[in-house]
């Protein structure tokens, strides 16, 4: 964290070596949130390459004393996709990329748990509330804590709890009447 | 409401230790046994959806996207904190050009001009370079300098390979040095339409251009096995298949070009070593020449080859589109 700090410090001063130390930390996770969010491979790459870009050019207005920098980075994710969400509700619809892979179902404990592919999921989190959604994003593909989440969105965290809570309850119902062959 | 808090609290610690592997859906199940049959099917779920959501971008997305933001970080023009020009006055760079025209017929600066790295001339060969790139007339002519340069860094780095105990670390500055010359060259021949926002247009066509659909320009010199000598006298293998004049195809492709075609004739430039660089460098890396700890530049060095040829299609095609 401190090490995370030091590169921020330094990145804010203009260092491009430290802001790319930065860059290479938190591409998996901004990337498997943009992907989840907006469900295309391509553009979640795009995407994600912009977020960096915006966060270099903007990077002297982050508050060191105030949220986290990757709470920064994913507010800054989350307005590039609301500002994709606009731009392609304008077109008929959102299709959901079938080239994606669809990890981990090799492991045996996938034997007793929902076998999901991509799809499925991106789908069953559009029938989420807005929040509910981002808490599942944020949580589930930015692998960010309880306490990163909360100040990513600005709520207690006991208020994000109760959302995840709610989110993985309404993404059951969803993915289960998807199910077909009872597995669970 | 004290009872759903609980509730979410003792849900939220169950899914902190699955997230982060430090415990399973049945260890927690035990630890709270009152909660387990509310608990177990939302911790499937949870883990199922995580897991379906565990994509991991390839090493190459990562290190286009990496290059994408050097581009633009180039472009951006940030504070250059440690650049010995940038706090120059004017007169102090005229100065400089005084004396680099002068030092240029200079017998140290001659000699340095064939020093390899480890060689007590190199850092003059270097300085050099950096002042001419900072001294030179238009921005194509600074592109051109500056992907002579990166040429040169590859001939470089197969002679500090041809030694009996290549060092990592000269690797490493090699292909840092590598880097900074691609992206600055880049920075300067991108098309202003790709750049702002066109990425996120997300065009398929972009993407997909075949580099073979371009022809290396006319005065890049064919590749050919004529062996070349290293500092030492002595034959570095890796290094034979470059020609002599090799370096001369950037100053013809920037002196030659007329107007509107000479950032182009720069571009086919970059997919011309786009292409070449990382051949040399997979070869090199299949050898047993390369020591372990200086595969990861190498792949970088490939790596950025490629960004920045894939970036000059782009440009390529952009233009062609606007016409």
């Amino acid at each position: 964290m401190q090490e995370e700090q030091d590169l921020v410090r330094r990145a804010r001063q203009g260092d491009k070596e430290a802001f790319a130390a930065l860059y290479e930390s938190h591409y998996g996770r901004i990337y498997r949130y943009v992907v989840v969010k907006i469900g295309r491979r391509v553009e979640a790459e795009d995407m994600t390459q912009q977020v960096f870009v915006k966060a270099y050019k903007s990077i002297a207005s982050y508050q060191m004393q105030g949220a986290p920098f990757s709470a920064w980075l994913f507010r800054i994710a989350h307005n590039q996709i609301v500002d994709y969400i606009r731009r392609v509700s304008k077109r008929p619809t959102i299709l959901l990329d079938e080239s994606l892979p669809i990890p981990g179902t090799s492991d045996p404990q996938g034997e007793v748990e929902l076998k999901l592919n991509f799809e499925q999921v991106v789908e069953a989190t559009r029938q989420l509330t807005k929040a509910q959604r981002e808490v599942v994003s944020l949580r589930f593909a930015g692998e960010m804590s309880i306490s990163e989440v909360a100040a990513t969105m600005g709520k207690s965290e006991g208020a994000i709890k109760a959302l995840q809570h709610s989110a993985i309850r309404a993404l059951r119902k969803t993915l289960k009447a998807g199910e077909h062959n009872g597995k669970i | 409401m004290a009872k759903y808090n609980r509730f979410d609290n003792i849900l939220d610690a169950c899914l902190e230790d699955l997230l982060t592997g430090k415990g399973t859906v049945e260890q927690c199940l035990q630890k709270y046994p009152g909660q387990a049959e509310a608990l177990e099917p939302l911790l499937r779920t949870a883990l199922s959806v995580r897991r379906t959501v565990e994509i991991k971008p390839t090493p190459e997305m990562i290190a286009h996207g990496r290059y994408h933001l050097q581009l633009k970080m180039a472009e951006t023009g940030k504070p250059k904190h440690g650049r010995f020009l940038s706090w120059q006055p004017r007169w102090a760079v005229a100065v400089m050009a005084v004396l680099l025209v002068f030092l240029m017929g200079s017998g140290a600066v001659l000699a340095a001009n064939g020093s390899m790295p480890g060689n007590p001339l190199y850092p003059v060969k270097i300085a050099t370079e950096n002042l001419r790139v900072k001294l030179s007339g238009s921005e194509v002519e600074k592109a051109a300098l500056l992907t002579t340069y990166a040429d040169r860094r590859v001939k470089e780095l197969l002679n500090v390979l041809a030694s009996d105990k290549p060092d990592p670390e000269k690797v490493e500055a090699i292909a840092a040095r590598y880097n900074d010359h691609l992206v600055k060259a880049s920075a300067i021949t991108r098309d202003e339409q790709t750049v702002a926002g066109k990425a996120l247009m997300m065009t398929a066509t972009a993407e997909t251009t075949p580099s073979t659909e371009l022809a290396a320009p006319a005065a890049v010199p064919a590749i050919t096995a004529t062996p070349k000598v290293s500092q030492g006298g002595t034959k570095a293998p890796a290094a034979e298949a470059f020609t002599q004049d090799r370096e001369a195809a950037p100053q013809l492709a920037a002196t030659r070009a007329e107007d509107d075609g000479e950032k182009d004739k720069l571009r086919k430039l970059l997919i011309y070593y786009g292409d070449l660089h990382p051949q040399e460098l997979e070869k090199l890396l299949e050898s047993d020449k390369v020591p372990e700890k200086a595969k990861p530049a190498i792949r970088r060095m490939i790596q950025d080859a490629k960004s920045a040829s894939k970036q000059a299609q782009k440009d390529l095609e952009s233009r062609r589109e606007s016409k």
